[in-house]
């Protein structure tokens, strides 16, 4: 692991030596070689008038992520898992949201998008690498997502492939649906072990159904 | 949520249970405050709200106070209040619901520190003889920007929203309460894209109400708001309820939005200290108080009426003075 991480790190020297910019920038295929297939991301966002708790996790192929409130109040929960043909496929569908599989996820579950998207080589390349607090992050142009008309980029935090923050395309700032870049998220070490999840299989939504 | 409701039509500043002085009334000298929060205090939402309170009250010489940021992990902000209460602070405060239980647990260790704790309705009942709390009133959040709309002569108004949750319901529940009683031949299209994070999602559904003739977006998400505003800024209409810079498209097609005002829960809390009245008191946010208030109106609408925010101070009269009340907007929907 450690090995397919400093690989990726490669990619950056590579890009410093021979490129156009000073930005250091990744190899977002070698990057995703060297991302565990378990995360649990924790975090908040500071709304006008409330904190709202998120949590992102994925284990192996499915992502999970619950929030929307403050905590201690009923939440939303949405979750999706990529196919082994590609295809993403939701399996929890929060009430009132369309699942008809007709659009890629945008905000934190785009983390299941962009794994799909290096997957079948569709995303590929090299990408330059964000300061967010403590984190270094990796912003994917939402085209490359199959995303039109795009307001926002997602953005991984580099060395787990979580969506932490989205970039507006107007003024290139973090914006939205961003967890707060303080000590707030929690992205645990190798050494982390999650708890299974437990899937409603009875809920499963076919996106391409 | 329904407990909530119940309270929303106290007048005032609501007390709740018997009153009990943890200690004896200390008027005449400054209070000496710690604040907690959870995130960062320039943070131009909630945890700012509670630096301004705490602001006023020292401008007007009232307080001494500090302030402890990203305050959000109850493991680690126990022992900090706990060493405020050590330190003979006279008022801690735990801005935020992560901080409710450190609050609690700190306050039955320290009878004569006065602590005051966040929380949704149920903090009422767990509070003490020298702990108050403080919760808000989603509903009056959207009631008051229902009100607003209704103020500007728009005859379909769009309303959109993220996840289908119980705050989040009660807050557009009273959207269309403020709009009824405002323009009650107003129409409102709600659209709900079941999602706290998809801004793309609530672009699409803002075209989508734009495309049905609305002439004006209210949304009650922060996150999707940035779909709203993209959207409203390409159809060319104006918007409420954007919050945040929107990529700068808010001051382009925000006219105002609703946001927390901590002063007048905070300057409740010091005068109890001070008469000794502190104690199992719990306050509600909302429009009688001005704990909820009306952002900044930005001047791009001519629709707007001139004396809006004095409108506004006529309701909060009348709220205020129980003259007028609102509904239940915790109830099922109709």
């Amino acid at each position: 692991m450690v090995s397919r991480w400093a690989s990726a790190l490669t990619a950056i020297g590579i890009a410093g030596v021979g490129g156009t910019s000073a930005v250091p920038s990744i190899d977002i295929a070698a990057a995703e070689a060297s991302w565990r297939p378990q995360f649990v991301l924790t975090g908040t966002k500071t709304e006008p008038t409330y904190v709202e708790h998120i949590r992102l996790e994925r284990a192996g192929d499915v992502f999970v992520l619950q929030g929307g409130a403050p905590a201690g109040m009923a939440s939303s929960r949405e979750s999706v898992a990529l196919r082994a043909d590609g295809r993403l496929v939701h399996l929890e569908c929060p009430t009132g949201m369309r699942c008809d599989g007709t659009e890629t996820p945008s905000g934190f579950l785009a983390s299941a998008a962009i794994l799909a998207a290096i997957r079948d080589r569709h995303l590929s390349g090299s990408f330059p690498l964000l300061p967010y607090g403590d984190l270094q992050l990796v912003c994917i142009p939402a085209e490359l997502l199959g995303i039109r008309d795009p307001v926002l980029d997602p953005c991984i935090e580099a060395r787990s492939g979580a969506v932490i923050a989205q970039r507006h395309r107007r003024s290139g700032e973090f914006d939205g649906p961003s967890l707060d870049p303080d000590h707030a998220i929690d992205l645990p070490g190798p050494t982390h072990v999650i708890h299974p999840i437990l899937l409603n299989v009875s809920a499963r939504k076919d996106l391409h159904a | 949520m329904r407990k909530l409701s119940r309270l929303q039509f106290l007048v005032g500043l609501a007390a709740i249970g018997a009153l009990a002085a943890p200690g004896s009334s200390i008027a005449a000298e400054k209070l000496k405050v710690a604040v907690l929060v959870p995130g960062l205090a320039n943070d131009g939402a909630f945890n700012q709200a509670a630096l301004e309170g705490a602001k006023k009250l020292a401008d007007e010489g009232l307080i001494t106070f500090e302030i402890r940021e990203k305050q959000r992990d109850p493991a680690s902000s126990e022992p900090v209040i706990r060493q405020y209460a050590q330190r003979g602070y006279d008022l801690i405060i735990g801005h935020g619901i992560e901080l409710s239980e450190p609050i609690l647990n700190v306050a039955k260790d320290f009878p004569k520190v006065h602590f005051a704790a966040s929380g949704g309705p149920d903090l009422a009942g767990k509070l003490t003889a020298n702990t108050d709390g403080w919760t808000y009133d989603f509903a009056h959040y959207g009631y008051l920007s229902g009100w607003v709309a209704g103020k500007l002569g728009v005859s379909k108004v769009g309303s959109v929203g993220g996840p289908q949750l119980p705050f989040i319901l009660a807050a557009h529940k009273g959207f269309k309460g403020g709009l009824q009683e405002t323009d009650p031949s107003a129409t409102v299209i709600e659209v709900y894209t079941g999602s706290f994070d998809d801004v793309q999602k609530a672009a699409e559904a803002t075209k989508g109400l734009i495309a049905q003739g609305v002439q004006l977006v209210w949304t009650s998400g922060d996150g999707i708001g940035n779909g709203v505003a993209a959207a409203a800024e390409q159809a060319g209409i104006h918007t409420l309820g954007v919050t945040g810079s929107a990529g700068g498209l808010a001051q382009k097609v925000n006219i105002v939005s609703v946001e927390l005002n901590m002063y007048p829960t905070f300057k409740a809390y010091v005068d109890a200290v001070k008469d000794g009245g502190f104690g199992k008191k719990f306050f509600v946010s909302g429009l009688a108080n001005r704990g909820l208030i009306l952002t900044p109106i930005n001047e791009i609408d001519k629709r707007v009426p001139a004396d809006l925010q004095k409108q506004v101070d006529g309701l909060v009269g009348e709220l205020a003075s129980g003259a007028k009340t609102l509904p239940d907007f915790y109830g099922p929907a109709k």
